[in-house]
C-alpha cells in the first residue's frame, strides 16, 4: 500500500509526488527502461502523472504518454496543460490522436480545440464520430466563459415513470461514460427538466417506487448563456455537486460539475487580484508560462494609462511652483500625503470590489456602503492627521503642519469615497468594477491630493503674507 | 435550539460554537447527546484553519472483508446521517486507512466481490494539522469530492468535503485581496457586517505602518532640500516617479504572490522569476523613459531635469520589479505569509528608494545646469 499523506512535507515543496515522479521518469526513459517507467506510473494519480509528463523534455513527452494504459491515458491527457496537449497532437500518430480526442469529455475537448490551430481542429472535427462531432460543434457555439462552454453534455437523465430499480440499472449501465452519477436529472418527453434527485436519494428509496415520487421538483438551473462566475456562485451557495444547464426552451442540455467550478473560482480570484495589481489578465492565466514580451505587453498598457494620469500631478505641481518656491519644505510632504491617500483609497476599493464579487456588499446596501466608507475615511484621516501633526510642526512649523494635517483629512475622506463609489459606478454601467481597483484610485487621488494640498498651503501662506 | 444544534453536522456545529459566547457554548455542549458532545470537543481541540477543524467525523468506513452487497446495505443504512456517501473509506482493525472507493465503484461492482478487491489502495490523505489552504489545493488538484483526514497514527478520523473547500478557497482569495489592498483580514471575512469602529481598526494599523515608512521619504527629501530649492521644478516629477515605480512593483508582487498561492510558481521557477521580473522591469522602464523624457522636457523646460526623470524612472522600474518579486519570495522562504509583502508595502519601499535615487541622479546631472549660478 502506498498511501500518500500530504502536508507532512516542508512548506517549500508543494507537490512532492509529481516532482519525484518526474525525475525518476526522465531517468528511466533516458536509460530506455520502458517497463520500469510503466511500473512507476501505475500507482500514480492521474493529475500527478500529467504534471510529471508535462515537466519532461518535449522529446520524451509522447514516449512517456504511450506507456500509460489506455483507459488512464485519456484522464491524464485531460489534465495536461494545453501546450503539452498540443505537442502531443503533433507528435502522436494521427490514429492515436483521434482515439484520444474521441474519448475526451466534450468540455475538455472544446477547451483543447480553442487552443489548437484552426486547420488541425477542422481535420479532427471531420474525423470524429457523428455524435461527438455534433456535441463539440454545439459547445463551440456558446460564448466563452458561459455555462454552455463550461458544461459537459454527458449526464444521466431519467424519466418520471421509471422505477427506482430501473433507474439504478440505468445508472449502472451508463456510469462508465458520464462525468458524474451522483446528480441525476429527470426530463419529460420534450427533454424539459422536471426534477432532480441524487444517487443518495436513489440508493435509500424503495426499489418499486416511481422516480416521479422520490425526485425533487424544485430545481435550480442555469441557462447556457449564464456567466461562469454566476454558475460558480450558485453552486457554492447551494452546496451542489453539479448544476443543470437548460436552453431557452427549458430543455436540459448539460451539467456543470463542482470540480470545474472550483477552477472558475480560482481563475476569477486571479483576475481580480491581477486587476488590483494593474496587470492585465490574459485568456490563459498562466503568467509564468508566457514569455518576457508577452509579460511586458500585459503590463505596459496599464502603466502608460497610469503614467498619463500621473502626469496630471506633475502639471498641478508645476502650476503651483510659486508656492513651492516660497516654502520648498512643502514638497517633502507630498509623497507622504499621496501615499497615504492612495492607501486609504486602495483599502476602500478593495473591500468594495471583493464585496461585489462575493455579493456580500448587498447585505449592507450600496448607498450605505459608500456612506460608511466616507465616514471611515474621515475617521482614519483624523487619526493619521493627529499622528502627523506634531511631527510636521517640528520639522516645518505651524503653517506646514496645518496644511499637511488639513489636507490629510480631506484626502482620506476623498480617497475612501472615491474608492468605494467608483467601482460601484462602473458596476452600474455594466463595466468590470475591477477596472476601478487600487492603482487607478491611487492615481486619481494623487492628482486631487496634490491639488488640495498646494491650494491649502497657498491659502494659508496668503493669509500669513 | 438544542434540537437544531444536535442535528447539525459536527463541523458546522464547531463553526457555530466558535462564534457564540463561551457561556452559551458550555450550556449547549452540556445538553448535547454524549456522542455528539465527544465529537464536538474533539474538533474544537484542533487548531483553527486546519483539516481537523474543517473535517466532519460523519463518514462511512467499510472493511476489506465486506462484500459489495454488504457495503451497499451499510451505505443505505447510514445514508441519512453522513455528509457524503459518495466517497467511502476502508479501514483495518486498528482503524488505519487502507483504501478508498467511490459509490460509483460500488454501484458498478459485482455484488459478491470483496471490498478489498474493488477498492483503490493508493489513497491521498491529509493529516489533522494540515493547513486548510493545502487541503483545498489537494481537493482541487485531484478533483475529489472529499479527502480523508488521518491522525498521527494514520488512523482515519474524518473527511473534508468539497463544499467546505470552496468556502476556504473564497476565504483565502479574500484574504489575499485584502492584503493587496492593505486591509487586515479578520477572523470572519464579513467586512460589511462589522461596525464602523471595527472597520477603522482593521485599516488603521496598516496605514500607520505605511505612514511611518513614508516619513523616510520625507527625511530623504528634507536632506536634499538644497537641490530642490535651486530647481523647484524637480519636485513636480516626484509623484509621477514614485507612482509609476509603485505600480511596477505592485504588478510584480501581485503575480508572484498569486503564483505562490496557486502553486504555479514553485521550485527552480522562483529564481528564474526574479530575474525575469527584473528583465521585465528594465524593458518597461525603457518604454516609459521614451514617453516621459520628451514630455518632461516640454513641461519643465530643462533638458537635464527631463533626463534625470527618465533615467531615474528606468532605475526605479528595475528596482521595483526586482523587489516586488524578491520580497514575497523571501517572506515565503522565511515562513511568513508572502501576502504581507504585497502592493502597499512594496509601493512604500519603492517610494523611499525612488526619491533617493531621483534626487541623487539630479544632483549628478545638474551641476551642468546650476553650477554657474552656485
Amino acid at each position: 500500500m502506498s498511501a500518500t499523506a500530504l502536508g507532512n512535507g516542508s512548506p517549500g515543496q508543494p507537490t512532492p509526488v509529481a516532482e519525484l515522479v518526474a525525475g525518476q521518469l526522465k531517468a528511466l526513459l533516458e536509460a530506455g527502461n520502458y517497463d520500469g517507467a510503466k511500473l512507476l506510473l501505475r500507482p500514480v494519480q492521474e493529475v500527478d502523472a500529467a504534471e510529471a509528463i508535462g515537466n519532461l523534455p518535449r522529446t520524451l513527452q509522447a514516449l512517456a504518454f504511450r506507456l500509460l494504459p489506455k483507459d488512464e491515458a485519456i484522464a491524464v491527457y485531460e489534465y495536461l496543460p494545453v501546450d503539452v496537449q498540443q505537442t502531443l497532437v503533433e507528435r502522436l500518430r494521427s490514429g492515436e490522436v483521434l482515439e484520444l480526442v474521441e474519448a475526451m469529455s466534450p468540455d475538455d475537448r472544446v477547451r483543447l480545440f480553442d487552443e489548437l490551430p484552426a486547420k488541425v481542429v477542422r481535420r479532427l472535427q471531420a474525423e470524429l464520430s457523428p455524435a461527438e462531432r455534433r456535441v463539440t460543434a454545439q459547445l463551440l457555439g456558446y460564448a466563452p466563459e458561459t455555462a454552455g462552454r463550461l458544461m459537459t453534455t454527458e449526464f444521466i437523465d431519467l424519466k418520471e415513470f421509471h422505477s427506482v430499480a430501473q433507474a439504478l440499472a440505468i445508472v449502472r449501465r451508463r456510469s462508465g461514460s458520464t462525468e458524474t452519477i451522483y446528480s441525476l436529472y429527470v426530463t419529460d418527453g420534450a427533454r424539459k427538466l422536471t426534477g432532480i434527485l441524487s444517487l443518495r436519494d436513489l440508493v435509500v428509496a424503495e426499489p418499486e417506487a416511481r422516480i416521479g415520487e422520490v425526485m425533487t421538483r424544485e430545481v435550480i438551473s442555469v441557462s447556457t448563456d449564464t456567466d461562469q462566475e454566476e454558475v460558480a456562485r450558485a453552486i457554492q451557495r447551494y452546496d451542489f455537486l453539479a448544476m443543470p444547464v437548460v436552453d431557452r426552451e427549458q430543455r436540459l442540455v448539460g451539467i456543470v460539475t463542482v470540480d470545474d467550478v472550483i477552477d472558475v473560482i480560482q481563475q476569477e480570484a486571479t483576475r481580480d487580484l491581477y486587476a488590483a495589481g494593474a496587470v492585465q489578465a490574459g485568456d490563459e492565466d498562466d503568467y509564468f508560462r508566457s514569455n518576457l514580451f508577452a509579460i511586458a505587453r500585459r503590463r505596459v498598457v496599464w502603466l502608460l494609462v497610469l503614467l498619463v494620469a500621473n502626469s496630471g500631478t506633475s502639471a498641478v505641481i508645476a502650476s503651483q511652483e510659486s508656492v513651492l518656491e516660497r516654502l520648498v519644505l512643502l514638497a517633502a510632504f507630498i509623497p507622504l500625503l499621496i501615499g497615504t491617500g492612495g492607501n486609504v483609497g486602495a483599502q476602500s476599493s478593495t473591500v468594495v470590489i471583493r464585496g461585489l464579487s462575493t455579493q456580500r456588499i448587498h447585505q449592507l446596501g450600496l448607498g450605505k456602503a459608500v456612506g460608511r466608507e466616507a465616514l471611515a475615511g474621515a475617521l482614519l484621516g483624523l487619526l493619521l492627521a493627529l499622528v502627523v501633526l506634531p511631527w510636521a510642526w517640528l520639522s516645518g512649523g505651524p503653517l506646514v503642519a496645518g496644511a499637511v494635517a488639513a489636507s490629510l483629512l480631506a484626502i482620506s475622506t476623498l480617497a475612501a469615497t472615491a474608492g468605494a463609489s467608483l467601482p460601484l459606478l462602473f458596476d452600474r454601467f455594466n463595466l468590470d468594477p475591477a477596472l476601478m481597483s487600487a492603482p487607478f484610485i491611487t492615481t486619481i487621488v494623487d492628482v486631487a491630493g496634490v491639488f488640495i494640498y498646494l491650494q491649502t498651503a497657498s491659502r494659508l501662506l496668503a493669509g500669513l503674507g
